[in-house]
């Protein structure tokens, strides 16, 4: 694991990279490939360098960084991570005469996975069955509230960004999001839309999953 | 004459594991169960545990020294000028390159 100074060193070579040319294009292509070169094992990862810089008492790197969110919102093409999808279940190609030995770990283990961006992937990550171990709800709201503070240095990526919450919390056909999740989605999308301060955002998403329901009641989570 | 063969290998447990996750021995030799799991030894055994993620302890990882301490950036204004003169294909490889190495 790095250390807390290998941790800021890579952040501050990421805003060092991003500022070496003031083409949003290129900021963005340099994000998604560190993106791409951590890997889908090491998502968090991203994560956690985007959350450096958001801790930081760098203005400027923080407006850099969310600038180049904003390029990729724009284009619908978010630097993302990959977690397996509830609704989708990939059988074998071919299904006949299928021996016991087909079923092995790779065909349970290699459910197709979605790409999500950096917001929708500690949503689902913390909420839906995928191949992590659910995040925990304290590191789901520090790190919600982080993304919502690093994003509000840009005004556009503060605007497009819930715009996008919320339509996604509207779509119910590809099967992407759980009902539960769709409704964290949309309670984001809400708080950040209402200007609500970045803990607030991140609360408002936990509260959304506190609905009183009648004793013995059981919902499915779809 | 039983029926009940060995398991076949495909259909080892580990085999069901999903990737990114680990079993519980392995949590415990790579610390990744969650401090509030049980206080005691005894407790821990009996009940099951919760288990972290890789990637939340990774999200967990600190990068400051003191809170209180200023949250500086070190400045790397060497690799800014550097990736400026390359052409902007080249400076994202190398700025990848430069980032990943970091860690």
């Amino acid at each position: 694991m790095p250390a807390p100074g290998q941790l800021r060193e890579a952040a501050a070579r990421l805003v060092a990279a991003l500022a070496a040319h003031d083409d949003p294009e290129y900021r963005l292509a340099l994000l998604k490939r560190l993106s791409r070169r951590l890997g889908e094992d090491h998502y968090p990862m991203f994560l956690r360098l985007l959350g450096v810089v958001a801790e930081s008492d760098d203005g400027e790197a923080k407006r850099l960084l969310a600038d180049t969110v904003a390029t990729a919102l724009r284009r619908s093409d978010l630097p993302g991570g990959a977690l397996s999808s509830w609704g989708a279940t990939r059988l074998p190609d071919n299904v006949t005469g299928m021996s016991a030995g087909a079923l092995s770990g790779g065909f349970f283990g290699t459910s197709p996975r979605r790409m999500l961006g950096p917001v929708e992937y500690l949503v689902v990550w913390h909420l839906q069955r995928t191949q992590r171990t659910s995040l925990g709800a304290d590191a789901f709201r520090h790190h919600l509230a982080l993304l919502v503070d690093l994003l509000g240095h840009s005004p556009e990526a503060a605007t497009l960004y819930p715009q996008k919450l919320a339509a996604d919390a509207q779509n119910q056909l590809e099967g992407a999001y759980t009902r539960a999740t769709r409704e964290r989605l949309a309670a984001i999308a809400r708080a950040w839309q209402a200007g609500e301060p970045p803990a607030a955002v991140a609360q408002a998403a936990i509260d959304a999953g506190h609905v009183d329901l009648p004793a013995g009641w059981v919902v499915r989570d779809l | 004459m039983s029926s009940i063969g060995p398991t076949p290998p495909g259909l080892g447990a580990p085999g069901f594991d999903p990737a990114g996750q680990v079993t519980l021995d392995q949590a415990r030799q790579h610390e990744l169960l969650r401090a509030d799991a049980g206080a005691g030894a005894a407790v821990a055994e009996a009940a099951p545990a919760a288990l972290v993620d890789p990637g939340e302890a990774v999200l967990g990882l600190a990068a400051w020294d003191g809170a209180e301490a200023p949250h500086a950036l070190p400045r790397d204004a060497g690799l800014t000028a550097r990736l400026a003169m390359m052409d902007r294909a080249d400076a994202a490889n190398a700025g990848v390159d430069a980032i990943v190495s970091a860690l």
